[in-house]
């Protein structure tokens, strides 16, 4: 009896691990096969929202991972362009007034983050989005902590 | 615990931020179906694997897979919506879970009821508060959101009050207080009839 049943918990945990095990390949898979479209979209919105901000406005590079700085850092790209050596761009959640949107921000090393404007909503101005400069203040803020405790980690360039 | 409307509107609290847009509202509710027929699949798979005293976890389990997965493929269609949505994926899991209650989701039941009620009513949620607030009504593409405008001269006489969270709250009380008293007409019509 005793036999039986350890030999049925036995097969519960085998089933069950190799059901988990099975779904952790999936999600590797997914995330593997999603992440090159994914990177280039964000990355095609991010460019449009910069080009509008300023002329003088960076282009995107490589992505960046910041360790430890949340999962709303994990979209950052290095800034490209003439002149534009040290910079980072990111695209950050911004919960305003009227929801989450997201929001670009280009971080410098000498001029600081600027707050560039909204990604995916057509024509949308940060006002209409509920986004007050306290709102942005704060981001800015944060952005400007996390670019200074990773270049004191001495992970930029 | 299923028919208790303060469940049904504490479910919707943590959505609130993404109900203000109509084409936010839609990513959700498409979230929710996909847990509900996820769920489906697992419960089902986890009665074929004989998997009882584990069942609750691996359907736990599952629903995070889910989310996971929607998550996954939200960014791949829609990158922009992934960063700013990416966050209320996984809460309206959490929504899920409270509608279904974490007893209803391991059980034999196929009850829906809650969650049909409550997909509907997100979506009209949002339309409203969208109009009301911004004048537009938005839908997603590729892109991110288009934006399609709906009532003429919105910027001159609009309230945009209604678009924020303050005013989700009132119409949220507005919408239970309109429920509550067509459900007791409606009842008190069929008691006569």
């Amino acid at each position: 009896m005793t036999t039986t049943t350890n030999k049925r918990g036995a097969r519960q945990y085998t089933l069950t691990a190799i059901l988990l095990f099975f779904l952790f390949l999936i999600l590797t898979g997914l995330q593997v096969f999603t992440e090159r479209k994914a990177t280039d979209g964000l990355r095609s919105s991010v460019e449009g929202v910069l080009a509008k901000w300023s002329i003088a406005a960076p282009t995107t590079g490589d992505p960046v991972i910041i360790p430890q700085a949340g999962w709303n850092y994990l979209r950052a790209f290095e800034a490209k362009g003439k002149g534009k050596t040290d910079g980072l761009v990111f695209a950050v959640r911004v919960t305003g007034n009227s929801g989450p949107v997201t929001g670009i921000f280009y971080w410098d090393k000498r001029a600081g983050t600027s707050f560039c404007g909204i990604a995916g909503i057509e024509g949308a101005t940060p006002e209409q989005c509920g986004i007050t400069p306290r709102v942005s203040e704060y981001w800015i803020r944060t952005i400007d902590r996390v670019c200074a405790e990773r270049a004191a980690k001495g992970e930029s360039k | 615990m299923k028919k208790n409307p303060v469940i049904f509107l504490f479910a919707l609290c943590p959505l609130v931020p993404v109900s203000a847009r109509f084409g936010y509202a839609l990513v959700m509710a498409l979230a929710l179906c996909w847990y509900f027929l996820t769920g489906i699949a697992f419960r089902e798979l986890v009665k074929k694997l004989d998997l009882s005293s584990a069942g609750p976890t691996v359907e736990l389990v599952a629903l995070a897979f889910s989310a996971t997965v929607y998550y996954l493929i939200l960014r791949w269609m829609i990158p922009t919506l992934a960063v700013s949505l990416g966050l209320y994926v996984f809460v309206s899991a959490f929504s899920y879970l409270l509608l279904l209650g974490i007893d209803t989701f391991s059980s034999d039941s196929l009850e829906s009821i809650p969650l049909m009620q409550f997909v509907p009513t997100l979506i009209l949620f949002s339309a409203v508060r969208e109009l009301l607030g911004f004048g537009t009504i938005s839908l997603p593409v590729p892109e991110g959101l288009m934006v399609v405008p709906v009532l003429p001269g919105f910027s001159s006489y609009g309230i945009r009050f209604w678009g924020t969270t303050g005013g989700a709250f009132i119409l949220l009380g507005v919408l239970a207080w309109a429920a509550k008293y067509f459900h007791r007409r409606i009842s008190s019509f069929r008691r006569n009839a």
